[in-house]
């Protein structure tokens, strides 16, 4: 029953993927097994492995975060037996019970560390397994190879007194960073001029607000407040020269720390006149992503300063049913910053996959990894509507890839920035010779549909305003991410994830403490001034001996 | 054995053994489920490392309880625990009394009943659901009280993010989930009251306000006083489940509490050895409360637990 | 206007312009404190029949607008809050049951004199201290686990069945009960149980009732031990998916598509169409039982 409906859906794939002429429409190949990345388990090994996961995860009938077409594709091709000791939503309820994994020394075989802090918790209590050479030796060439995209950056981060202790879970990814979203509807509606500075974002999302005062909302904020792509602080504050979270370069050969500068202050006094002007909506401490998602597909809000997945969700959606277009620009500079575009790539949480120490097949971890690299995104092996999502076609597609027990997938970190110029020339020029991986060809399917739409005078869908504002032309999403960073404007967490003791003690406690003195400023609990008093406690509660140690290590390297 | 014929021989106590039999099984589930992990107590005074687990962390001596005395929160939210509980306290009193004083002159038992049913339905519900329900109805944006603040031409209010309405905000929601209670038990001990007392003051011509200042209120002193002493010994426990669910960083100034600042630093930053030292400060203050209350409520008011 | 005034004293009435305006005055105010406690769940109750554009515009009051059955429909073919709503069942009863054994055999020998019973008082207290203090999350966690409770249905049961508050009221319930129904059975040699079963017990019906419900609710409410003691989603009782989906997890740990996932669940009508469903059964038990319950209550409460 479910054998019938995965080989309809590659059936589906397969004609389509052939339609458009693609390079892996004549895959997939079967993996090969004769070599040491995919050669398959004599007899079947299991692998243990607590999971995060998502309460609202739905799954296709039958199926479960421990049986679906991950763990079956695993047993099937590679003899792994995944077995899922316990599942937590992700957040502190995953990190509440890996703890408890820890304490009661049941840890399963496989372990994704919620944040660096709990990675140098095991390895410092001798739980993890030495996965040095086995990286070399098991990992696909491939990933090698995308996990050295950025230098070896992130890679570095898994080494602990030089022995390779875990795998890195996530990158600096430079797809995190900060754009500025406004309404095309609104913005003509009011004859406004489009924005040259912060300043004029700002005062448009005021103009929008003050053309509805009572539907809506100027500048979306909630209680994340720092550190997610929704709608944080970190925008304006980059555009007033302040990078909240990340250790920056000093001047002076050192490191600073970023959320304790004046220019922090001075973007917190902003959004705090913001509120009292009553252009933030007063309830933000209690909104999630999921609430200014509704506010925004509620036409409640024109200007947002978010990530690039925006238009994925939750404005194609906006897209399907209002028809609202909207212009993306770079991150707009203050007026009184004089320097081009600086802007940050959020802090990174420093999660790695580990391997139990005793446990007798550590390789297991990078053939697994490597199978879920080459299933979804491999020319050659990649079966992408069977383990990541349903073809384009199908309207709210499921997305497969997220039944994945281990949730880390090592693809280029360039992927999604390629796409771009490869599909903005095969649109302009039809020749297709420039599309070169299945995303691209995905995508451009999508921009195409989009084209023939509007040609057509018809409502193009949502799914595919997203593939033409992310990925067609010089005004796309990635066109300008590809800008900030052939101009070098992107300014990186110069720890590189990296935790000095007291920071694996205190620094759970010292961003709680900035994230409570951010939102208490800002909503006015707090008067400005008390800012100074945060970087006082923050100094006092440990941020002292950070700092020092920060840089101690900083100068040793 | 043979049985005495003798009706006035009291029978001899003997000790039946099937008394300790019968709370065998309690005895030991308690022994193994709540004074199993009193072992964990020692961390508050050691330097916890969860992977060497209780028994082998390094001590510390006093160390985490000078850190809570150092940290200006810890104050803050042992005032916010006090002065929220006494607020709830005393309105638990007040508006319970009130209601059953009332209700009391009511006269037709099919009202009097579908109003005690109807008071008592919030206290069926938790806090997890009720806080979607006030979260809800309270939002400034689109909540329907501020709907009607609005439509009365006034700025809306943010009910739970402002800090100086948030405790009354606190008060009020648990007066609403547990008057009918209250109301319920001081129903009961009106009803104890002889009623020829009312009929004599009648006659007498003492007005409904007369009767219930002589009559009604010394009937229930005794119930009062007894209530008031053991809800004392709750004074450290501001209500977890209801703050947890209603609270955000914007009110922690006067909205958090002993119970949420322990599940903050224990839970989200893991500072367990920190928070299982408030839980000890707070587990010490309570137990010396309680054991003052019921020796004061049996000193008092001659009650006593068992 | 003569009334003869023994009769209307008798009757309580004594209709004087004063006394009907208090009347009417006295019951506006009950009935408006009674339609207070009320109205959130009839408001909760329209935004879950209303359709979703109407309750994210705030547009719904008291009373449902474009009714829709929308959000109950996917509420119920949600498998995560059918399994979560089972195993909330199953744990009521489970727990239930075992809680009202083991309270009622620990209360009787309790109610006993330290002469028919030695070391009653100092039993009594070793039960009456654990209300105030704990060990805390994790030492709790390695007992359970060390028990083999993990991650059964056990663990929400076994670890917190024996209630001392409970106990003791039933305890002071079994005082009460007149001594020499007992020694009568006493003297026909009756072993203990026999004399629970056939003479404290019938007597103690309203009290064990009272408890049952405060049990069942509580029980029902109850959603921390779902979080840490359960390992995997179709094991967590409903309070802790609910919780889940109203205070949300971390979102700046979810992709946006797992985000998306989430604002579905959490949206303004389904959340309260949840609320509902995982509100109203304890919410009916209640009347039925109502008559039991405020007996037991007062007795249990007032014992002098």
């Amino acid at each position: 029953m479910r054998l019938t409906k995965r080989l309809a859906a590659l059936a589906v794939a397969l004609t389509t993927l052939a339609a458009a002429g693609l390079a892996f429409a004549q895959g997939p190949n079967p993996l090969p097994a004769d070599t040491p990345w995919f050669k398959p388990y004599e007899e079947p090994v299991t692998a243990r492995i607590g999971a995060s996961v998502n309460i609202a995860q739905t799954f296709p009938e039958g199926d479960s975060y421990s049986h679906n077409v991950w763990t079956r594709g695993l047993l099937e091709q590679l003899n792994i037996n995944v077995d899922v000791v316990w599942e937590a939503p992700g957040g502190s309820d995953y990190e509440t019970k890996l703890n408890l994994a820890i304490a009661s020394n049941d840890l399963p075989d496989i372990i994704l560390t919620a944040n660096y802090a709990q990675f140098m918790k095991l390895y410092n209590a001798g739980k993890l397994a030495d996965l040095t050479g086995l990286y070399e030796e098991y990992a696909y060439p491939v990933i090698q190879e995308n996990l050295m995209k950025d230098g070896g950056q992130s890679l570095s981060w898994g080494v602990l007194d030089g022995k390779r202790m875990g795998m890195p879970a996530e990158g600096a990814s430079m797809q995190q960073v900060r754009l500025v979203w406004i309404r095309a509807d609104w913005l003509e509606e009011l004859g406004l001029e489009e924005p040259k500075t912060m300043e004029d974002v700002l005062s448009i999302a005021k103009a929008f607000k003050d053309a509805d005062p009572d539907n809506r909302v100027g500048m979306p904020f909630f209680k994340a407040v720092i550190g997610d792509g929704m709608c944080d602080i970190q925008g304006v504050a980059n555009a007033y020269g302040a990078f909240p979270r990340i250790w920056i370069d000093d001047g002076e050969g050192g490191l600073k720390y970023g959320s304790i500068q004046p220019e922090f202050r001075k973007a917190i006094e902003i959004y705090a006149d913001l509120y009292k002007d009553g252009y933030i909506d007063p309830a933000f401490a209690s909104l999630d992503g999921g609430k200014v998602g509704e506010q925004l597909t509620t036409n409640k809000i024109g200007v947002i300063i978010g990530n690039s997945w925006l238009s994925s969700w939750p404005l194609n959606t906006l897209y399907d049913t209002d028809k609202v277009d909207w212009h993306v620009y770079p991150l707009l500079m203050s007026e009184t910053i004089d320097t081009p575009v600086k802007t940050q790539v959020p802090d990174i949480k420093g999660a790695h996959v580990v391997v139990r120490a005793g446990y007798e097949h550590p390789e297991l971890l990078f053939k697994w990894l490597n199978f879920s690299v080459a299933k979804t995104n491999d020319p050659l092996y990649a079966e992408p509507y069977a383990y990541h999502s349903d073809p384009p076609e199908i309207e709210h597609g499921f997305g497969y890839h997220m039944l994945n027990p281990l949730y880390v997938y090592y693809n280029d970190p360039m992927l999604n920035f390629n796409t771009q110029p490869h599909v903005t020339a095969a649109i302009d020029t039809g020749d297709l010779s420039s599309l070169t991986t299945a995303h691209d060809e995905t995508q451009y399917a999508n921009v195409k549909k989009w084209f023939d739409k509007v040609e057509a005078g018809e409502q193009p869908s949502g799914n595919d305003w997203n593939a033409w504002l992310s990925w067609y032309g010089p005004d796309s999403t990635f066109a300008i991410m590809n800008r900030y960073i052939a101009d070098g404007s992107l300014v990186y967490n110069q720890t590189y994830g990296y935790f000095t003791d007291t920071m694996v003690k205190e620094w759970g406690s010292l961003t709680s403490m900035e994230n409570e003195y951010v939102t208490q400023i800002i909503a006015g609990a707090r008067p400005i001034e008390d800012f100074d008093e945060f970087v006082e406690t923050w100094l006092a509660l440990g941020g002292e001996d950070i700092i020092k140690e920060i840089n101690e290590w900083h100068k040793a390297k | 054995m043979t049985r005495s014929v003798s009706p006035p021989r009291r029978p001899r106590r003997f000790v039946d053994p099937w008394l300790y039999v019968m709370l065998a099984p309690s005895l030991i589930l308690i022994l193994v489920y709540a004074y199993g992990p009193l072992f964990g107590l020692s961390i508050a005074f050691k330097e916890y490392d969860i992977a060497r687990g209780v028994m082998g962390s390094p001590w510390a001596g006093l160390a985490k309880f000078r850190y809570l005395f150092k940290n200006p929160n810890f104050k803050r939210v042992i005032t916010n625990t006090v002065s929220l509980s006494v607020m709830k306290l005393a309105f638990r009193f007040i508006v319970p009394v009130t209601v059953a004083i009332l209700l009391n002159e009511v006269r037709s038992v099919p009202f009097k009943r579908a109003v005690q049913t109807l008071a008592y339905l919030p206290y069926f519900v938790s806090w997890v659901a009720l806080s979607g329900v006030f979260i809800s109805i309270l939002s400034p944006t689109d909540g329907a009280v501020n709907e009607i603040i609005k439509a009365m031409g006034m700025k809306p209010i943010y009910f739970l993010g402002d800090p100086d309405i948030f405790p009354g905000v606190m008060v009020v929601t648990d007066v609403w989930k547990e008057f009918g209670y209250g109301t319920i038990v001081y129903m009961a001990a009106l009803t104890s009251i002889d009623p020829s007392l009312y009929e004599a003051a009648a006659i007498d011509g003492a007005g409904r306000a007369r009767r219930v200042r002589h009559i009604t209120l010394p009937g229930m002193t005794s119930i009062l006083v007894l209530m008031f002493i053991l809800s004392l010994g709750g004074l450290m426990n501001a209500g977890f489940d209801q703050v947890f669910n209603l609270y955000n960083p914007m009110v922690y100034r006067t909205g958090d509490i002993l119970d949420t600042f322990t599940y903050r630093i224990g839970m989200v930053n893991a500072q367990y050895d920190t928070a299982t030292a408030v839980g000890l400060i707070k587990s010490g203050v309570s137990l010396a409360l309680v054991s003052g209350s019921y020796y004061a409520a049996y000193k008092f008011a001659d009650y006593r637990i068992f | 206007m003569t009334v003869e005034p023994t009769a209307s004293a008798r009757r309580g009435i004594r209709k004087s312009a004063g006394e009907r305006a208090f009347e009417i005055c006295n019951g506006a105010i009950l009935s408006l404190l009674a339609l207070l406690c009320l109205a959130p769940f009839v408001h909760i109750l329209a935004v879950s029949l209303s359709s979703s554009q109407a309750a994210t515009a705030g547009r719904v009051g008291f009373w449902p607008v474009d009714l829709s059955l929308n959000s109950y429909q996917y509420a119920t073919q949600n498998p995560v809050f059918i399994s979560a709503f089972g195993v909330t069942v199953r744990r009521v009863l489970l727990g239930v049951s075992v809680d009202t054994l083991l309270v009622t055999l620990a209360a009787y020998p309790l109610s006993k004199t330290n002469r028919e019973m030695p070391g009653r008082t100092i039993l009594a207290w070793i039960f009456v201290t654990t209300m105030f203090v704990g060990g805390g999350m994790i030492p709790s966690y390695l007992v359970v686990n060390a028990t083999g409770l993990r991650n059964t249905l056990w663990a929400l049961v076994i670890p917190g069945a024996v209630k001392p508050f409970n106990m003791t009221i039933l305890l002071n319930f079994f005082r009460q009960t007149p001594k020499d129904l007992e020694e009568s059975a006493l003297i026909d040699g009756a072993p203990q149980p026999k004399i629970l079963w056939y003479i404290y017990l019938p007597l103690a019906l309203p009290a064990l009732a009272t408890l049952t419900i405060f049990d069942t609710v509580g029980h029902w409410n109850e959603w921390f031990s779902g979080l840490i003691y359960m390992d995997k989603q179709v094991n967590q009782p409903l309070q802790t998916y609910l919780r889940g989906v109203i205070i949300q997890p971390d979102f700046t740990l979810l992709n946006q598509q797992q985000i998306e996932l989430m604002s579905k669940i959490s949206s303004k009508t389904y959340q309260a169409a949840q609320i509902m469903i995982a509100t109203t059964p304890v919410l009916a038990i209640y009347p039925f039982l109502q008559k039991y319950f405020i007996k037991g209550l007062t007795l249990g409460s007032l014992k002098g």
